[in-house]
């Protein structure tokens, strides 16, 4: 899927990337803040581990997000953040979303 | 855990979306207060600087550490998780509060400006009042 998207032009390719819930959820929360930690992304979505790796591996992929480990109290903690291009692409197909939408030309 | 079959229904993608939980949490009361300590002890140091007359490397060394502790601060709001992303109205702020620390900091280093306590008093506000502005503004949910 990751190679799918990445010939594709960037709305399409973030449609065709996001049509996972998953990863669509795990998009919304990170737009949310501006970066947490992997076990409360994890915790907070109900997702096991490998499987918000492979997502969070996917979206790495076609820059998204970005994954930092971070020492916390001595202990190394990864953090996940959306990129700033992933942002504003995030937030362009809200706004496109949110109009469809509004004004009914949902399928 | 959560299906995962692909959804292409831009409502459906909406549900999903807004129902995702919100982890983003507002700064704890002893943020609060040290911000609050550290706005009177920039306020406080450079009026009192600037009354001292102070020679030319004692200044830098007060302006240096002025624009320090706004730096400190930026840097912590940059890197705390799960705070909401800036506002481009809280990045110009923060931008402004650091610019602002030049008044000050030209009269501290090359004594240049006002020598009356008000002009000292509106110096030190103008960076002293943006950081303020900057840090009411991120403690917003």
């Amino acid at each position: 899927m990751a190679d799918d998207t990445a010939a594709r032009p960037p709305r399409e390719a973030l449609a065709n990337l996001i049509h996972s819930p998953n990863r669509l959820a795990i998009i919304a929360v990170l737009n949310r803040v501006q970066h947490v930690a992997f076990a409360e992304l994890r915790d907070s979505l109900h997702l096991t581990t490998p499987e918000l790796s492979r997502q969070i591996a996917i979206l790495e992929k076609e820059g998204m997000v970005e994954v930092a480990k971070l020492r916390v109290k001595r202990v190394p903690v990864t953090h996940v953040r959306l990129s700033d291009s992933g942002r504003e692409r995030f937030t362009a197909y809200l706004a496109d979303l949110r109009a469809i939408v509004e004004g009914g030309g949902g399928d | 855990m959560m299906h995962d079959e692909p959804r292409t229904d831009p409502a459906d993608q909406l549900a999903v979306i807004d129902s995702a939980p919100d982890l983003s949490r507002s700064a704890s009361v002893g943020e609060r207060v040290t911000g609050v300590i550290t706005l009177v002890a920039l306020y406080g140091g450079l009026v009192v600087s600037l009354e001292s007359n102070l020679p030319p490397v004692a200044g830098a060394a007060v302006f240096v550490a002025a624009t320090m502790l706004l730096l400190t601060w930026n840097g912590h709001h940059d890197g705390a998780a799960r705070r909401r992303p800036h506002t481009k109205v809280e990045m110009a702020v923060r931008f402004c509060g650091v610019v602002f620390l030049c008044m000050p900091g030209a009269e501290l280093i090359f004594d240049e400006g006002s020598d009356s306590l008000t002009g000292h008093l509106i110096s030190a506000a103008l960076p002293t009042a943006a950081a303020a502005v900057y840090f009411l503004l991120r403690w917003r949910r």
